[in-house]
């Protein structure tokens, strides 16, 4: 007996011949539009742990009192630190869309 | 129109190749004819060797699913027009092992079918059931087991242990249905990471679904029930079992 034999692995006899098994490639999700739009989806969660972040990070300044509230401010008026909300607005949208993907009609 | 048409099909045989090629066929075209009429032509009158699975020829058995110009499809419900004059390119169902040109091995598909117990489980009692209780579960009852929801799925093609669409939404079906008692026989494989939870609801199976059954909505909604059991079990642990 063979190691692979042992493994218990299939081998290749007259009944029962040798598989062909296609690899997967790792651009997989390139290959078509749907594929490509999930993966997009799925990236937009990002900025929606990001926009979960800054609200929570928002709603403990609130608590620390109006000067507190105010450096949060200050600091969220720099650019590197807020995307746009057009952006936001649209990543939130496309991750929100997840539900319309099912037909739910037995829900 | 032109009066034939193009096949591009794939020819593996274990025995001789190393990898899977494609072969051109020129077929007659007839508006009414759908590609497992092309195929058929070819094993009939060009190349008897080519394998290939079919049966009813009605979109109901499910064994003519191929993929077609990259497409899971019902080879039996699908027209040729609606690719001419273009050519059609026919392939086994991707992610499946191939066994020798279109035909895929499919016991995987079959083992995992099984272990989601896709069948009425019920101590006693009379079956008794509503039209609106058969509504809610109707539309899984009408998967035909043609795989075609697997070969679009790209979770189950990267990760094979995945129980998958079909299987789930069976397995779903019977979960539903007011005269089953077996939700929680099922729950310990459903609940699994293989099972629901490796779902990232690509919602493809349901695209290609020829029978409009909705797998990626089963699996959500199965992902809710999951979720509501597991928290049900954290508040009352006593009660859970």
């Amino acid at each position: 007996m063979t190691p692979h034999e042992a493994k218990g692995a299939t081998q290749y006899t007259t009944y029962h011949p040798r598989w062909y098994r296609t690899r997967v490639s790792t651009y997989w999700w390139l290959g078509k539009w749907y594929y490509l739009k999930f993966v997009l989806r799925e990236l937009s969660s990002i900025f929606v742990a990001y926009f979960v972040v800054i609200t929570l990070l928002q709603i403990h300044s609130l608590s620390r009192g109006p000067e507190a509230y105010a450096r949060f401010e200050e600091r969220m008026r720099n650019p590197r630190w807020t995307p746009s909300p057009f952006s936001l607005c649209c990543s939130t949208r496309s991750h929100g869309s997840i539900s319309r993907r099912g037909r739910w009609s037995c829900a | 129109m032109a009066e034939t048409i193009q096949l591009e099909v794939t020819r593996y045989s274990p025995e001789h190749d190393a990898a899977p090629t494609f072969q051109r066929f020129e077929v007659p075209y007839r508006k009414d004819w759908v590609v497992l009429d092309a195929l058929n032509y070819i094993k009939d009158k060009l190349d008897g060797s080519l394998s290939y699975r079919w049966s009813c020829r009605m979109g109901i058995c499910g064994s003519c699913g191929m993929m077609v110009n990259g497409e899971p499809k019902l080879t039996c419900a699908t027209f040729l027009s609606s690719y001419a004059p273009d050519a059609v390119r026919v392939e086994p169902l991707r992610y499946f092992p191939v066994v020798r040109d279109l035909v895929v091995e499919m016991t995987d598909f079959m083992v995992k079918l099984q272990k989601v117990k896709p069948w009425i489980i019920r101590k006693d009692g009379e079956y008794l059931q509503t039209p609106q209780q058969l509504d809610v579960y109707k539309q899984f009852s009408m998967c035909i087991n043609c795989m075609l929801c697997y070969a679009a799925c790209p979770v189950y093609g990267l990760d094979p242990l995945f129980t998958g669409p079909a299987a789930i939404a069976l397995a779903q079906r019977y979960n539903i249905d007011s005269r089953d008692q077996g939700a929680k026989e099922r729950m310990d494989i459903l609940s699994q990471h293989e099972g629901i939870w490796a779902c990232t609801f690509v919602g493809e199976c349901t695209e290609v679904c020829p029978k409009h059954v909705d797998p990626a909505g089963a699996i959500q909604q199965y992902k809710l029930t999951a979720a509501k059991e597991w928290f049900k079990s954290l508040l009352m642990p006593w009660g859970a079992k």
